[in-house]
């Protein structure tokens, strides 16, 4: 915990942490075996949980005959790639390499680098010496998070963002030569969005400032050049990049959305989010920060705070990175109330008890509701159904929800997506909301929708007493296709004869 | 305790008792969503597990709820016929509330007499005073309290093992548990202000409290809240409904219901005991009356709840009063004439209290006679499998009584169409339009319309205005009306 700190702040004397360390040792010692020697072999069992756990969502997908990778992001950057012929402004001069490969070697690529960034993670915190304890829960509550989960088992800009920060990091603080290809790494980073170089900047910027950098034996060990021209060459280094790519390159302060945003959900999986921490997390980290908050070796990781929330504020696309900064805080609160001298010893385990048993609940709630998250294997074979049997000038409406499905698998064009602009979501609400044909039919005729895309998601949810579903009705849609609760409704012209 | 104060405290909690069961056998019957419970009373008894798949509310639906209270009326109902035990225990169980009043209040002020009128007030509180109520609510407010009582004594190691069987027991009863929690919240922070140390003790129950709590919640309700998201907290409840679930309480209606002397005194205390005493006990206290209020504010407790839960907590604020009060007149020249005081307090009491507790109990809405009358017709009378129409407040009538599926009763909790349902249902009722009301019938597949005196009362109604001999011919009139639906919308064969 002081080593946490010192991490942070770390002017070794000014660091005063209230917390005494050696009451966790005896908790350990004398409390359970398990965690003494959970502890001691920590990597071994991060790595093993780490693997676990992301092998599960493959083996659910896999067993249902789902597609491998869950969730609109994945399909976005896939699409791309299958229309992307080279650089374009931002990470996506990566993709015409991804539309070679098959998905299964891309869900591994995604599997391995979540692997890769834990133990990466492990040895960045050990060359900082970080405290044993520490960097153990804090790996643990990193690998058993949804949010964890969700970019290591999809094609996602975060964990890729992750893992690139982790290497980056990790050849930071080896010193030496190595250092220098840190900036390859922070350099491919900047690819993504301009809030994730902002992220890279600040972290750089916290930990050339923090005092483990500053001090003497740090210094020694991971730069013997001159220390000022590092820095500059770091920080200047992505401070040109991001004026680069807002200037120049036009690229986005977020990537996104891919799904209706929810401020609370989409932090808290507990309440039905697609990714996120637990609730029991959440509740460790307004303990830490109630603990941390006048403590003033954290004070710089505080700047941390109004700046990812902000940024999860304006898009929750940025959970992972907000999520991380929540689980440093969860760290520390829970590592304060193991080390804490408890009156109530047996309050205290059976404290314990809960709180690890609510956070394996979660997760496993979590891992659970992964198969239920699109695409089914259902939009696969209606969609790809829809690639081999229609014009390809076809535009097909169905929810912005399934937009990145419907251009991937059904190489079409759709005619929303949820990043799509207001008048296009005005459209799309009107022809869901339409109550009669007299109105449904020319917003169809205007807008060139030849295909309606079901699925069951939308059947569930779509009245079908009025609206869109009951209009289907008329002879002026055929259903040419369905596969279980998809169903594949053409739009005939006047004058068209149902065949 | 001398005996004295035994005999006096017995007393209190006896006239409570008696006054409160004659009431409650005096009149027929239980309010509407206590057929609910009893339901998943009688579900218990005989297959031992609640009825959380139900197949007649909302035409079949699920419905998680913590069941503690369920399994201890379970229990009663084992040597004593459920109807009999669904007044007794509940009506035991609040008159209870006198004792732990007594024993916090004694807490507090060391001081006999003054925990003795606050056991009193608690008796005869007009909000306490719905007799021929059977809910979880029952159990809980007792058992709140006496959680309260065991944190305040934290400090003897007996209590914190009482505290913690107490806070499983009421996670277990309801989900209104988290006003404790919110309150523990609310006094942390008022000691961090206030620079008060948090005895370490009670630090570590409420982190437990914290915890447990969150834990219980998940096992429950993952679904709901899976489903719902942060909605969870509003239960689903429909707008429209709102305010019948959390009337709005003006300043006149609170007074009446938690009574006068008790709120001024109750406010004064709470001013003395903030901002000149700053006791850590009664901040704790104090905690709680906030965390309820505001979770009134934000209609997440409902209304009546919260109004029982700050009267009692006034009630135990007015020995604070009381004992200063008396202290106070023992440094003036009339002294001697202090016991006359007290008689003075309990005659101003009985009128401002006793006769609107009366009058609360007779106020409440029970079903008629003549209404259970019709609904157990109809379970005589119609297919086992038919669907019948009612007011939402007569929704648990329907499924206890005729044993046949609602539209809608006021349990909301994972039902996606709330707000639609509640429109449907209000449209069926006052359209005038027959097609209108058949294409809503047909889409609920309801087979008979009930109209009592209270869903005539409810939407001012005289009869149905589309009703027509043909399509819904009248098969029960006896001030209640049964009409069977023979017409449909419906393509046929």
């Amino acid at each position: 915990m002081k080593k946490a700190a010192h991490f942070m702040n770390g002017r070794s004397g000014a660091v005063k942490s209230s917390i005494e360390e050696d009451n966790l040792d005896s908790w350990f010692r004398h409390g359970t075996d398990l965690f003494r020697y959970l502890l001691l072999h920590q990597k071994s069992f991060l790595l093993s949980l780490t693997v676990l756990v992301l092998l599960v969502p493959f083996v659910m997908n896999y067993t249902l005959g789902k597609p491998l990778l869950n969730g609109s992001e994945s399909y976005y950057h896939l699409s791309l790639a299958s229309q992307q012929h080279w650089f374009t402004g931002n990470y996506q001069f990566l993709l015409p390499m991804i539309s070679y490969i098959p998905v299964l070697v891309l869900w591994l690529s995604s599997f391995l680098m979540g692997i890769a960034t834990i133990i990466l993670f492990l040895f960045v915190l050990e060359d900082l010496k970080v405290d044993n304890k520490i960097s153990f829960f804090f790996a643990l509550l990193i690998i058993v998070s949804p949010f964890f989960i969700f970019a290591f088992t999809t094609l996602s800009s975060s964990g890729f963002f992750l893992f690139l920060l982790s290497l980056g990091f990790f050849l930071l603080v080896k010193g030496g030569k190595a250092r220098f290809f840190a900036l390859f790494s922070f350099f491919f980073a900047t690819f993504f969005d301009l809030y994730s170089t902002f992220i890279l900047f600040l972290t750089l910027l916290l930990f050339f400032w923090s005092d483990f950098y500053q001090s003497e034996g740090g210094r020694e060990e991971l730069f013997k050049a001159n220390l000022k021209k590092e820095k500059f060459i770091f920080l200047a280094g992505v401070g040109v990049l991001f004026l680069i790519h807002l200037l120049i390159l036009n690229q986005p302060f977020f990537l996104g959305p891919f799904y209706v945003q929810q401020f609370i959900p989409d932090l808290i999986s507990d309440l039905g989010g697609l990714s996120g921490i637990s609730f029991f997390v959440f509740l460790l980290f307004v303990i830490g920060i109630s603990i941390t908050w006048k403590n003033k070796s954290f004070g710089k990781i505080y700047f941390f705070l109004p700046v990812v929330f902000l940024g999860y504020y304006y898009s929750t696309q940025t959970v992972l990175i907000t999520c991380v900064v929540i689980l440093f805080f969860a760290t520390v609160g829970l590592v304060h109330l193991l080390e804490r001298k408890w009156l109530l010893q047996n309050v205290k385990k059976f404290t314990f008890l809960l709180l690890f048993l609510g956070i394996l609940f979660s997760t496993l709630t979590y891992l659970n509701r992964l198969p239920f998250f699109g695409p089914s294997l259902d939009d696969e074979r209606s969609l790809t159904w829809i690639s081999q049997n229609t014009a390809s000038e076809g535009i097909v409406f169905s929810d912005s929800l399934n937009a990145d499905y419907i251009t991937y698998f059904a190489q079409r064009k759709p005619f929303s997506f949820i990043r799509s602009n207001i008048t296009v979501q005005n459209s799309t609400a009107a022809i869901f909301e339409a109550q009669y044909i007299q109105d449904l039919f020319p917003l169809l005729e205007q807008n060139n929708i030849s295909i309606i895309y079901l699925n069951a998601q939308m059947k569930k949810t779509l009245p079908s007493e009025y609206g869109l579903l009951f209009l289907l009705k008329n002879e002026r849609f055929k259903l040419v296709h369905s596969s279980q609760d998809s169903e594949v409704w053409m739009f005939l012209r006047e004058g068209e004869s149902q065949s | 305790m001398q005996k004295r104060v035994m005999y006096w405290l017995w007393g209190i909690f006896f006239v409570t008792l008696l006054l409160r069961l004659l009431l409650a056998f005096f009149q027929p019957g239980f309010t509407s969503e206590s057929y609910y419970h009893i339901r998943q009373v009688e579900h218990i008894t005989s297959k031992g597990v609640p009825l959380y798949d139900d197949p007649l509310s909302y035409g079949g639906r699920e419905n998680i709820f913590p069941p503690l209270f369920h399994y201890v009326m379970a229990f009663f109902n084992i040597f004593l016929p459920l109807e009999f035990a669904s007044k007794l225990v509940p009506n035991v169980l609040i008159a209870l509330i006198t004792i732990i009043v007594f024993f916090i209040s004694k807490k507090i002020t060391l001081d006999d007499n003054a925990s003795l009128m606050s056991a009193f007030l608690a008796g005869f509180l007009p909000v306490l005073y719905n007799t021929n109520a059977f809910t979880p609510d029952a159990l809980f407010l007792p058992l709140i309290f006496l959680t309260i009582y065991a944190f305040l004594n934290i400090q003897q190691r007996r209590f914190s093992l009482l505290y913690i069987i107490l806070f499983l027991a009421l996670a277990l009863t309801s989900a209104n548990t988290f006003l404790l929690i919110i309150g523990f919240g609310i006094y942390l922070l008022l000691s961090v202000i206030e620079s008060k140390k948090v005895d370490s003790a009670e630090l570590e129950l409420i982190l437990f409290s914290l915890f447990f709590l969150v834990w219980t919640e998940f096992l429950f309700f993952k679904n709901v809240l899976l489903k719902e998201g942060i909605g969870f907290l509003w239960q689903n409840i429909p707008t429209g409904v709102y305010e019948h679930h959390f009337p709005p309480v003006s300043l006149a209606g609170a007074l009446i219901l938690v009574s006068i002397i008790p709120f001024l005194t109750g406010i004064y205390a709470v001013y003395r005991s903030l901002f000149q005493l700053k006791e850590t006990m009664i901040f704790f206290l104090i905690s709680l009356v906030i965390s309820t209020t505001l979770l009134t504010w934000f209609r997440i407790v409902p209304s009546r709840l919260s109004l029982a839960f700050f009267g009692i907590m006034l009630a135990i604020f007015f020995s604070l009063f009381y004992h200063e009060f008396m202290g106070y007149l023992k440094k003036t020249k009339i002294s001697r004439y202090s016991h006359y005081v007290t008689f003075c307090f309990v005659l101003i009491l009985i009128p401002t209290m006793v006769y609107p507790a009366i009058t609360q109990s007779l106020k409440q809405s029970l079903p008629l006679g003549l209404e259970i009358d019709a609904f157990e017709w109809i379970n005589t009378h119609t297919s086992p499998k038919a669907g019948v129409l009612t007011t939402l407040e007569e929704g648990h009538l329907a499924t206890y009584y005729a044993k046949r599926r609602n539209l809608m009763d006021d349990q909301f909790a994972l039902i996606s169409d709330t707000e639609q349902r509640f429109r449907d249902l209000n449209s069926i009722y006052t359209t005038p339009f027959q097609t209108e009301a058949l294409s809503l019938l047909d889409k609920y597949n309801l087979n008979y319309i009930v109209l009592t005196p209270h869903g005539q009362q409810e939407y001012l109604l005289e009869g149905l205005k589309y009703f027509t001999k043909s399509c819904f011919p009248l098969v029960y009139n006896n001030s209640v009306q049964i009409y069977r639906i023979k017409c449909t919308l419906k393509k046929t064969e």
